[in-house]
């Protein structure tokens, strides 16, 4: 008998964002030792279990989308390799896209060079986002340490509703009632954007990185704290400086950033929720280029500032897009919905520190651990930053071309010019 | 797989041996074992993490048990109060057939009389859909009860229509079906209200128009009102329309905007 899933507001959302992006979130995690793909295989069959939409297809009916959860075999999902040219291997796979059609959502592949282990994953955002990624790697890794050690059976994941609803859960009755009246559109209508080259049919997926070393990023922490600045702040500062440099607008140019926010932040018990996406976007912009780093930092910080101030940050549209839903065939609501929100040309994801301690397998951390968003499509960007061991990892994920290549590379080279200046 | 019937045994230990007990057991053990299989193909080998998987899955045997009995036994007073109904129906329909035959044989107007069984049956639906809307609204099962709405007023249209044009002969009778769709659009808005649902403005602004353009069609077919200007009726119903999402946005954003007022003044 058919069995399926709700498409939650966020799957639906996500879904929509196929013209802008190919959903897909890429993990790549370096061991200096061989995992035991036996082991690995057995969690991540009890993970799907645990998680039917990671193994279901998303089924585009027009009155009401829902997922079909199918039958899979670990095959599907898994894939051990000992290859020849490794790094282009990891490339290729994660610039892999699984199809919504598909019967699994996530993909995993165990890579070996000769002691050595490179354990890489490409999701569906529309099962989970960038948080909750986090969660399940933490999770993956826990529950292996526990059966490999202990022979525990790996079972220890949340599951539960999947609802955007769960964020009003842990709200006072008076917040709820208030949050659940925001109806006011907040989407980006900022026009500024990458110096990409046209689209062409010639365009190919790639994923670029820039490492900031340990040293470094602890002084442009430090120099932000002077000025009262948080990460985020200095990333966006950095940011929106880069772009005026990159793309030569007027300096007298407002730029607005969109930032994602996790609304995890409103749910204090999430041990019964279940995977799924928690993301808005916060606008952060200056109105004008700083006539330095330092002052553009500024004004980041005092728009971020504002911001915060909002209790109810990130919360606003959702009332809208549940009312788009839920009032027309889903067909009809796509087309309207579209038309109302305006997907960000800048956009910017700080996935955060990755904690090596909850990565550790075997009781080994790893060398090197990367999270990144999805491949974003021109002219649209998406800057994800995270960190590992104190080292800051930028990264842009585009469908493009040489050309695109340089002009993000050139960006990064701006994004260090301003970190550097900062630090001074 | 020997383990799952030890859980099986052991969970559900505490309930009285009896047939429905043997028969669930059995039905367990089919359900699990399928489960343990399709696990298996997909690659899963580890037989203790198979049992375990299987036993979070099911979790509360015992209780899952207690609920079965308790929904047969509602579902045994399910079927006991649907044979009642039938009973309740075909002894009205018996008593209506000799009211009818009756009526027919002492009047011989049997060409008016069959009225007296149509109707009757009409009669004895609608009192069941109203009751049955009584009894789904009060447990939110809004469509539901939105269905009976419909159903209890488009049969009391086709009462009163048989009798309007079969009995009184009355001129355009069928006018009393506009009239009751205008009716079951207005009752609809008036469901959703009273049952809170959340989008029922959007109810409202749909009844608006269209019972408007109901009641001007049947006022000027009835030549009670002019064709031209009383179309004016309709605009008019836009214009409603138009004011009622007006003061909604405006109601919206003031709540708001008092909320953080009100926060204001409990921080100072």
């Amino acid at each position: 008998m058919e069995r399926k899933l709700t498409a939650e507001l966020w799957d639906k959302m996500h879904y929509m964002f196929r013209d802008f992006n190919d959903r897909m979130v890429h993990v790549e995690l370096h061991y200096d030792f061989r995992i035991d793909a036996d082991a690995l295989k057995t969690v991540l069959i009890c993970f799907l279990e645990k998680t039917p939409v990671l193994h279901s297809s998303f089924k585009d009916n027009h009155v009401n989308p829902y997922w079909k959860v199918e039958d899979y075999k670990i095959e599907d999902v898994l894939t051990v390799l000992e290859p020849d040219n490794l790094q282009k291997v990891i490339d290729d796979f994660l610039t892999q896209y699984i199809p919504p059609e598909s019967n699994v959502q996530i993909k995993a592949a165990l890579f070996y060079e000769g002691n050595k282990s490179v354990l890489c994953i490409v999701e569906n955002h529309m099962c989970m986002d960038g948080g909750d990624l986090k969660y399940f790697l933490n999770a993956l890794c826990s529950n292996y340490n526990d059966y490999t050690t202990q022979h525990k059976s790996p079972l220890a994941l949340r599951s539960g509703s999947r609802s955007y609803t769960e964020v009003y859960s842990d709200l006072s009755p008076m917040d709820k009632k208030a949050a659940q009246k925001l109806y006011k559109n907040v989407s980006s209508r900022d026009s500024h954007k990458f110096p990409f080259s046209p689209e062409s049919k010639e365009d190919k997926s790639f994923i670029l990185r820039r490492r900031i070393n340990s040293e470094r990023f602890a002084r442009i922490r430090a120099a932000g704290k002077k000025s009262g600045a948080t990460v985020n702040d200095i990333l966006v500062a950095a940011y929106i400086h880069s772009i005026y440099e990159l793309a030569n607008y007027s300096d007298n140019e407002g730029i607005t950033v969109s930032c994602a926010v996790d609304l995890r932040r409103y749910i204090k018990d999430i041990s019964s929720k279940g995977l799924t996406n928690h993301t808005a976007f916060m606008q952060c912009g200056t109105p004008r280029k700083g006539r330095n780093i330092v002052e553009t930092l500024s004004y980041v910080v005092r728009s971020s500032e504002k911001s915060k101030q909002d209790k109810f940050m990130g919360l606003y549209g959702l009332p809208l897009l549940k009312l788009g839903y839920s009032i027309m065939p889903y067909a009809a609501s796509e087309e309207v919905i579209k038309i109302g929100y305006s997907n960000p040309l800048l956009g910017m994801s700080n996935i955060g520190a990755i904690d090596g301690d909850a990565l550790a397998l075997s009781n080994k951390k790893p060398t090197d651990a990367f999270l990144t968003g999805a491949v974003k499509y021109k002219p649209y960007a998406l800057l994800t930053a995270t960190s590992y061991n104190n080292e800051l990892s930028l990264s842009m994920c585009v469908r493009g071309n040489e050309e695109d290549k340089k002009i993000v590379n050139t960006f990064f080279d701006y994004m260090e010019k301003n970190f550097n200046e900062l630090a001074k | 797989m020997t383990g799952l019937s030890d859980y099986i045994d052991k969970t559900l230990a505490g309930i009285k041996n009896n047939d429905a007990l043997y028969r669930y057991k059995g039905k367990l053990l089919g359900e699990m074992s399928a489960r343990a299989d399709e696990l298996q193909m997909r690659g899963l080998s580890d037989k203790k993490v198979i049992l375990d998987l299987i036993e979070q899955e099911y979790p509360n045997l015992a209780e899952d048990f207690l609920q079965r009995q308790k929904k047969q036994k509602s579902g045994k007073s399910a079927l006991l109060k649907g044979l009642s109904l039938i009973t309740g129906f075909l002894l009205y329909t018996f008593v209506l057939t000799l009211v009818y035959l009756a009526f027919s044989f002492i009047t011989e107007a049997w060409a008016l009389s069959w009225l007296i069984m149509v109707n009757g049956i009409i009669l004895f639906l609608v009192v069941y859909f109203l009751k049955l809307l009584g009894s789904t609204a009060g447990k939110h099962r809004y469509k539901t009860a939105r269905a009976c709405l419909i159903a209890a007023i488009m049969l009391c249209a086709v009462f009163v229509f048989l009798i309007s044009q079969v009995l009184l002969t009355v001129n355009k009778s069928y006018l009393i079906f506009l009239a009751a769709v205008a009716i079951a659009i207005i009752c609809d808005v008036i469901l959703a209200y009273s049952t809170n649902q959340k989008f029922a403005i959007f109810n409202l602004l749909i009844a608006l128009p269209s019972s408007a353009a109901l009641i001007y069609i049947i006022l000027s077919l009835l030549e009670l009102i002019s064709w031209h200007p009383y179309w004016l009726i309709i605009l008019n119903a836009f214009l409603a329309d138009f004011i009622i999402i007006i003061l909604a946005i405006s109601r919206n954003s003031k709540n708001s905007e008092k909320e953080e007022a009100d926060d204001l003044w409990k921080e100072n």
